[in-house]
């Protein structure tokens, strides 16, 4: 799947490709702005329903990634215009969302870039991996981990650096975030 | 010239010494690939910062769920109504279905759900949505509902949105303490038992220490407070944003610890609110005046990581990516001008911003 020529959806594997790929990052950025993680799953749902329906006709002249960000986007403003009644989000958040521009879609970019690592940490060693988790999704600091896992400090911090070391270079070989 | 990428990580994070950094800074200046070499370790350091708050959901049941949903779709009906029906049954079944195996009737007819290692969201009876994080788990009663004070327990870290009932407040038991609402948001965090806290997005909430009932505190949105030692350590409201950068201004009187110091006579604060290495931080202050904006950013993000800790359940997302790599420089200069009362002028090397406090008000 490339990001960068036109492109075409032939198959359902394909598309379950780009379904897999770009999920949980339009999820995570619709929430940014829902801030309600059902009903921004329930957005994201209905923004791959679309391109569904269209995939047999469709050939997308920007890129994939372009996109899904302004379907996405444009699907969280039909939400949130069909349930105008229940106020859904904030006056700020939505002049955000109506500010959001069509072309640049570096809105999406952290959101894949995050999922991509989350995957790629599945090839790290699990101790490396554990710690590295602790780290960044707990919140731990090198201190409390390494009375957690009864090791020194130093190793912690080593595993850190090491884990984000190696995931560098797994999303260099396995993933298009820095084509 | 080949550099060690645990030499680069040592200056992103500002912890290589003069030499190293000096030996980074020229091998940097050698080529675009060096550059760019730097730039993806430090797009991998800077997002894993951000993982706490990404919220990977199930694409394999998400994918089922769509999938399963296509056959219902490809049927001539018109009127979409039907369709959204079919839908929502569809993902409530699969939801029951993927969360199966979590989902426990004790024989006492308590009913426990428990996440391992991912994220689990789904509703109780009364349709108060709870999320699990990993490693984290709730007990309730099997005859839970609004008619009686809904009383839960969890072990873990789980986030809560309460529908709001004055009749029926919602309970929270953990190990030490009791938080209880009437309608809110908030985060019960209980990884270590033995030092519970709580945070509250929206709405009012009270803490009672277990044993010791008429022990109360009273927290508003942005509030959290950590239970430690016997006692609450004080109410901490989320800190600004101008306050967290504060240490960058040299002339800066008040540390953030006096605040706390002389109402709290423990030895051991939470861990994360000690400055950590004051020694390793002073020294790194006047490299601000004329670092490149990838400094500035990664300087930044470790002041944004600091305080966000205390702040990270109720922190904005945009404050996450108002500092993002893929904003241009002007916006990132835009934002320093507003919240760090800073007055930026363009450097004299290409690249580089020289930032200059403007005098306090």
């Amino acid at each position: 799947m490339t990001l960068k020529k036109p492109i075409k959806i032939n198959s359902q594997e394909e598309f379950k490709e780009v379904f897999e790929n770009y999920f949980n990052p339009l999820v995570n950025f619709i929430n940014q702005y829902v801030q309600n993680i059902e009903n921004s799953r329930e957005i994201v749902q209905n923004t791959f329903l679309k391109l569904w329906d269209k995939k047999d006709v469709l050939t997308i002249e920007t890129s994939l990634k372009n996109y899904l960000y302004r379907s996405a986007k444009n699907a969280m403003i039909d939400y949130i215009r069909k349930h105008e009644k229940v106020k859904l989000i904030s006056d700020e958040k939505e002049q955000l969302i109506y500010n959001l521009p069509d072309t640049d879609d570096s809105y999406l970019s952290p959101y894949i870039i995050r999922n991509e690592i989350l995957k790629a940490m599945e090839e790290l060693k699990p101790k490396n991996k554990e710690i590295f988790r602790l780290s960044k999704f707990e919140g731990l600091t090198y201190e409390e981990i390494a009375k957690h896992l009864n090791i020194s400090k130093r190793s912690v911090e080593d595993n850190v650096a090491r884990a984000t070391i190696k995931l560098k270079e797994i999303l260099l070989r396995t993933s298009q975030i820095f084509d | 010239m080949i550099l060690e990428d645990h030499i680069l990580l040592k200056h992103i994070e500002n912890t290589a010494s003069v030499k190293e950094a000096e030996l980074v800074d020229a091998w940097m200046r050698e080529s675009l690939d060096n550059r760019k070499h730097y730039q993806r370790l430090l797009t991998v350091y800077y997002e894993s910062k951000h993982l706490k708050t990404f919220k990977a959901l199930d694409v394999d049941a998400e994918w089922n769920d769509f999938i399963s949903n296509k056959v219902v779709f490809h049927e001539p009906i018109e009127n979409s109504l039907p369709h959204r029906k079919i839908f929502l049954y569809a993902t409530a079944a699969s939801l029951i279905l993927i969360s199966a195996f979590l989902f426990i009737i004790n024989a006492d007819n308590t009913i426990s759900r428990s996440a391992t290692d991912k994220l689990v969201s789904f509703k109780l009876p009364d349709n108060t949505a709870v999320t699990l994080f990993p490693n984290s788990s709730i007990d309730y009663s099997e005859d839970f509902s609004l008619e009686t004070e809904r009383i839960v327990s969890v072990a873990g870290k789980v986030r809560f949105n309460v529908i709001p009932n004055s009749k029926s407040p919602f309970l929270v038991e953990s190990k030490l303490i009791t938080t209880k609402v009437i309608g809110t948001v908030f985060t019960v965090n209980t990884y270590n038992p033995m030092v519970p806290s709580v945070n509250v997005e929206q709405g009012t909430v009270s803490v009672i220490e277990k044993e010791e009932r008429s022990n109360v505190r009273i927290l508003k949105k942005g509030d959290s407070v950590v239970f430690t030692n016997g006692d609450f350590l004080d109410v901490l409201s989320t800190p600004i944003f101008k306050k967290a950068i504060a240490p960058v201004i040299p002339k800066k009187k008040k540390p953030k610890k006096k605040k706390k110091e002389p109402v709290i006579a423990k030895p051991q604060p939470k861990p994360q609110q000690k400055a950590p290495q004051p020694k390793k931080v002073i020294p790194e202050e006047p490299k601000l005046s004329s670092y490149t904006v990838n400094h500035v950013l990664e300087f930044l993000d470790k002041k944004h990581e600091k305080f966000s800790k205390s702040r990270r359940a109720k922190m904005k997302d945009d404050d996450i990516i108002s500092l993002n790599l893929n904003m241009s420089l002007d916006e990132i200069l835009d934002i320093f001008k507003k919240e760090y009362n800073l007055e930026l002028e363009e450097g004299k090397c290409e690249g580089c911003v020289k930032l200059k406090k403007i005098s306090k008000k």
